[in-house]
């Protein structure tokens, strides 16, 4: 949820993608685990993306975009569109991993 | 583990960040093209608080995107000019003036750095910069007007970067815009100029004749045509109402105009030859190279205009199509300006603000390009001591130089200097050193001509205010509601004295060679505004401007170069004219869309009697005869006919002239044809002439065998299958050359030589892959009361390719359809139905 809403959040304002990551990481710290981190991360962003998407298709002309960048680029348009997703989403997991294994080191330190 | 995980993670980031960093930098919500989606929808009602307005101003946009701006001050509305182009069509203004300015290779790479510096050289924002400067000084308040203009711009570009909203082009490019300025508009408005003067046929001619010979010359590029001279488009054989040229057409042409009296060189040296042909090939592979080369024939426009006692509605009508490149986005941006002092409607250029071609409430206008040469080009006689001088009026000079430096995406910048006399800048060293005198190094005024045309209620206002037009010249046509039509071809035309071998002084305009640049053959004046080609409501009751010569062969201002349409828009409009009793409005849409080739109807018939007294054997052959005999000249998209007649056409070319050039060492493609007109006067007046290796009938018979070859090996044996429509194909490329964001490629009608003008034929009469000019934008102005107005262009407002309105019009342009020009009086008189969306604009 934590990552749900930081990164609806950062698409909502203009920030840099790399944010994504950001909003993991918080989520990661609160989980045991750097694969639960990873998970949250990945599952929070991934749905963030979904929401944003799916308000943007919705509501802008969002597929006739999409669909032209699809042909510059040389990929359908959509699978265009799920692969950043999936990448972003990706970010959003690492992010969340690398919270948890670092808590779970301090934890250890200390 | 919990250590391998974060540092194989990090890792991971780094490597996956460097790798798809720019996709994500793209694909992203936050920044990336996402927002381009929002913005293809604006909202349906937005109010800002804008600093420094007067008042409130209110931009309304109909059903096509067309804003309709009512403002209280001419200021605040020049601020929503800005603003509405800025938020539909930035990246092409930004495109647009860095290709002005020379500033390409900065976001474009080192593939650009040709073409930046060809526009150094011309210098359009140095004349823009100097304008600006001039007129900060002398016309506070037209300046003020671009002032407010460029803050418009910049509000929008303010807005884009905050909401990190700028249009798709940029993203993709990765880079931002810089401020709108007063030069830019001013520096694009040259760049209009330029490309439509930027003739070089004195460099042509000169390569030419040192190649082909000055008699060969004079047959294939006479100084008059007698084709232009039956149809001028101001009626009449040119005289002014005290003077005349004393010579005829056939006198003119018949003077050698690469003479010492001509020119102050010599041509009959076989070195001095030799050198033009160094210095004429490398003036023209620099043009070509920076992608400026002789282009598509059949750019040019149409314009008629009937008065009251020819029209159908008792009111003049007034139409106009401009033939430019077509374009994604378009040329063309529609708008309406409402302010205290005026209304207008009309078609502007993106990045300058006044509508160009329109109407307002009392007259429509309507421009054609004139052609005549504006540029000379000068021979520089070089100190052999010291290569930085040069010879002029009796001394020696010392040439400016300017340092040039070139930014390089990616790369070190490019570091060259340009080097300049009073003529101009050195265009090349090869050979010669020759330099190029052009009228659009001066001033730009342009702009402040156009406004000045916005606001005119008169025929006395609409004429003070093209005084003021200088580059390109324009064949301005005039319709009124008080039933006044006329034409002025308006413009600055550099004069030169000239003496005649017989001894008569002469003023001409422009040259058919290079000149002597030592002080002998300079600019001496200009034609006096009163001494400009011009008519008010002619006798015949129309008037008809499709690019033909703008006067009679006695003009006694003697035009030496330029660029004439090769007269059959002129023969077949003023066919049409003369045979419709009185036109109504739907007459004049039929005239723009009219698709009748006119040297068909000269050619075929010829063709069919030389290949029926030598009748062809090939099957294919005769049945590429019989299609050519029962054609009525249409250029139908659908028909067999058309294909046949264009593939005879470039077949003969390259039958006749093409094997004369190549003889000559002539690089193909960078230099002027003759025009169709010219070998078909040949080939009445002189059929055995050597130009058809002795026998115009066995040439044509030839050429059409050609045809069939070249067309069963492009299409296939299946005569019945080679509709136009498969070879005739209209491409409308968008600026960055990205195919997902261009349109087409449609079948199409019409051809270079037909009224709806859709050339694909290159100036080498080879067949183009495709077609990418035409009538840019139609409008028919009915000048009764209450009457209405019409208008489409192949586009849509907005650059936005997510938005509705990327290339709405196309359709309706390619039907030749088009949709009424809404210009409600006020805001609050807005029919509600045709409403998309508003914007109220507040002082802050």
């Amino acid at each position: 949820m934590i990552a749900l809403v930081l990164g609806l959040l950062f698409q909502l304002s203009p920030s840099y993608w790399q944010l994504a990551i950001l909003a993991g990481f918080a989520a990661g710290l609160i989980v045991k685990g750097w694969w639960r981190g990873f998970a949250v991360g990945f599952v929070g962003i991934l749905l963030s993306w979904i929401v944003y998407v799916v308000y943007a298709w919705v509501v802008f002309p969002t597929p006739r975009l999409i669909s032209t960048l699809g042909e510059i680029v040389g990929i359908p348009g959509p699978i265009l569109a799920v692969l950043a997703m999936l990448i972003g989403s990706l970010f959003g997991g690492l992010g969340g991993a690398i919270a948890a294994a670092l808590r779970a080191t301090i934890r250890t330190i200390r | 583990m919990n250590l391998l995980v974060l540092a194989i993670s990090l890792i991971v980031i780094i490597v996956l960040s460097s790798v798809l960093g720019a996709l994500m930098g793209i694909m992203n919500p936050a920044m990336g093209v996402w927002s381009v989606a929002r913005e293809g929808a604006p909202a349906s009602y937005e109010q800002l608080s804008v600093p420094g307005l007067h008042g409130e101003i209110r931009v309304i946009f109909d059903k096509l995107g067309v804003p309709h701006i009512y403002a209280s001050s001419d200021e605040d509305a020049f601020f929503a000019i800005g603003y509405v182009h800025a938020r539909d069509r930035l990246w092409q203004m930004d495109i647009q003036r860095r290709f002005a300015g020379g500033k390409l290779s900065e976001i474009l790479g080192k593939d650009f750095v040709k073409k930046d510096l060809f526009m150094r050289i011309l210098g359009l924002d140095r004349a823009a910069k100097a304008s600006a400067d001039t007129m900060r000084d002398t016309d506070k308040a037209g300046y003020a007007l671009f002032e407010a203009y460029s803050r418009g711009v910049n509000y929008v570009i303010g807005d884009f970067e905050r909401r990190a909203a700028l249009p798709l082009e940029f993203k993709l490019i990765g880079y931002e815009p810089q401020l709108w300025t007063p030069e830019d508009s001013l520096a694009f408005a040259r760049l209009m100029g330029w490309s439509l003067t930027n003739y070089f046929d004195p460099v042509d001619q000169s390569l030419l004749v040192s190649t082909l010979g000055k008699a060969d010359v004079a047959q294939l590029f006479p100084v008059y045509s007698q084709f232009q001279a039956e149809f001028p488009i101001v009626p009449g054989d040119g005289s002014l109402a005290d003077r005349s040229l004393r010579y005829t057409l056939e006198e003119v042409n018949a003077m050698d105009w690469f003479s010492q009296w001509a020119t102050g060189l010599d041509f009959e040296s076989s070195t001095f030859r030799d050198q033009v042909v160094k210095a004429a090939t490398s003036i023209l592979s620099m043009v070509s190279e920076a992608g400026d080369p002789p282009g598509e024939l059949g750019l040019g426009s149409n314009h008629w205009t009937v008065s009251p006692s020819r029209s159908a509605t008792g009111h003049a009508m007034l139409a106009n199509d401009p033939h430019l490149s077509l374009q994604m986005p378009s040329l063309w941006y529609e708008i309406q300006l409402v302010t205290p002092s005026y209304m207008v409607y009309g078609a502007s250029l993106a990045g300058v603000p006044v509508v160009l071609i329109g109407r307002n409430e009392h007259i429509a206008w309507g421009l054609t390009n004139v052609g005549i040469g504006v540029s000379d080009f000068y021979v520089e006689t070089i100190n052999p001591t010291n290569p930085d001088e040069y010879w002029f009026q009796g001394s020696w000079r010392k040439m400016n130089e300017m340092p040039v430096e070139i930014a390089v995406k990616g790369e070190s910048p490019v570091k060259t200097s340009i080097s300049l006399t009073v003529h101009g800048p050195v265009l090349t060293r090869e050979g010669l050193a020759v330099t190029m005198r052009w009228t659009g190094f001066d001033q730009v005024t342009e702009a402040n001509a156009i406004l000045g045309v916005d606001k005119a209620s008169s025929y006395t206002e609409f004429m003070n205010a093209i005084r003021q037009w200088g580059i390109p010249p324009q064949n301005f046509m005039y319709a009124d509601d008080e039933g006044n039509i006329a034409v002025t071809a308006a413009g600055n035309y550099p004069t030169r004295n000239v003496r005649v071998s017989d001894g008569t002084e002469l003023k001409v305009v422009g040259s058919r060679s290079l000149l002597n640049g030592t002080g002998d053959y300079e600019w001496t004046g200009s034609i006096p505004f009163e001494d400009i080609p011009h008519a008010l409501n002619p006798a015949q009751g129309y008037l008809a401007g499709p690019n033909q010569m703008s006067t009679g062969a006695r003009y006694p201002y003697l035009i030496l170069s330029g660029w004439w349409d090769p007269a059959a828009r002129a023969h077949r409009i003023n066919d049409l004219l003369r045979s419709t009793d009185k036109p109504t409005f739907e007459d004049m849409q039929r005239f723009q869309s009219d698709i009748y080739d006119y040297f068909a109807s000269l050619y075929v018939p010829r063709i069919l009697k030389a290949t029926s007294e030598s009748v062809p054997t090939d099957q294919m052959v005769q049945g590429a005869i019989e299609y050519l005999r029962g054609w009525d000249f249409q250029m139908r998209k659908d028909e067999v006919a058309p294909t046949i007649w264009s593939y005879w056409l470039s077949a003969f070319y390259n039958a006749t002239i093409r094997p004369a050039y190549e003889k000559g060492g002539l690089e193909l493609g960078n230099i002027v044809y003759p025009t169709p007109e010219t070998l078909w006067l040949l080939a009445l007046n002189d059929p055995s002439s050597k130009w058809f290796s002795g026998d115009f009938d066995r040439t044509a018979s030839a050429a059409l065998e050609t045809a069939v070859q070249a067309l069963t090996q492009k299409l296939g044996s299946d005569t019945s299958s080679w509709s136009w429509g498969k070879v005739h194909v209209l491409y409308i490329r968008h600026l960055s050359g990205l195919a997902a964001l261009s349109e087409g490629p449609f079948p199409e009608d019409g051809d270079a030589w037909t009224l709806m003008a859709a050339p694909h034929i290159h100036s080498d009469f080879t067949i183009n892959a495709y077609s990418s000019a035409g009538p840019s934008w139609r409008i028919i102005s009915d000048l009764s009361t209450g009457g209405s107005s019409v208008g489409v262009y192949p586009g849509g407002q907005s650059g936005n390719v997510a938005s509705a309105h990327y290339s709405d019009e196309l359709p309706l342009w390619q039907e030749y359809e088009y949709h009424v020009l809404l210009h409600p009086e006020t805001a609050e008189s807005f029919p509600a139905d045709q409403t998309s969306s508003s914007v109220r604009m507040v002082p802050s």
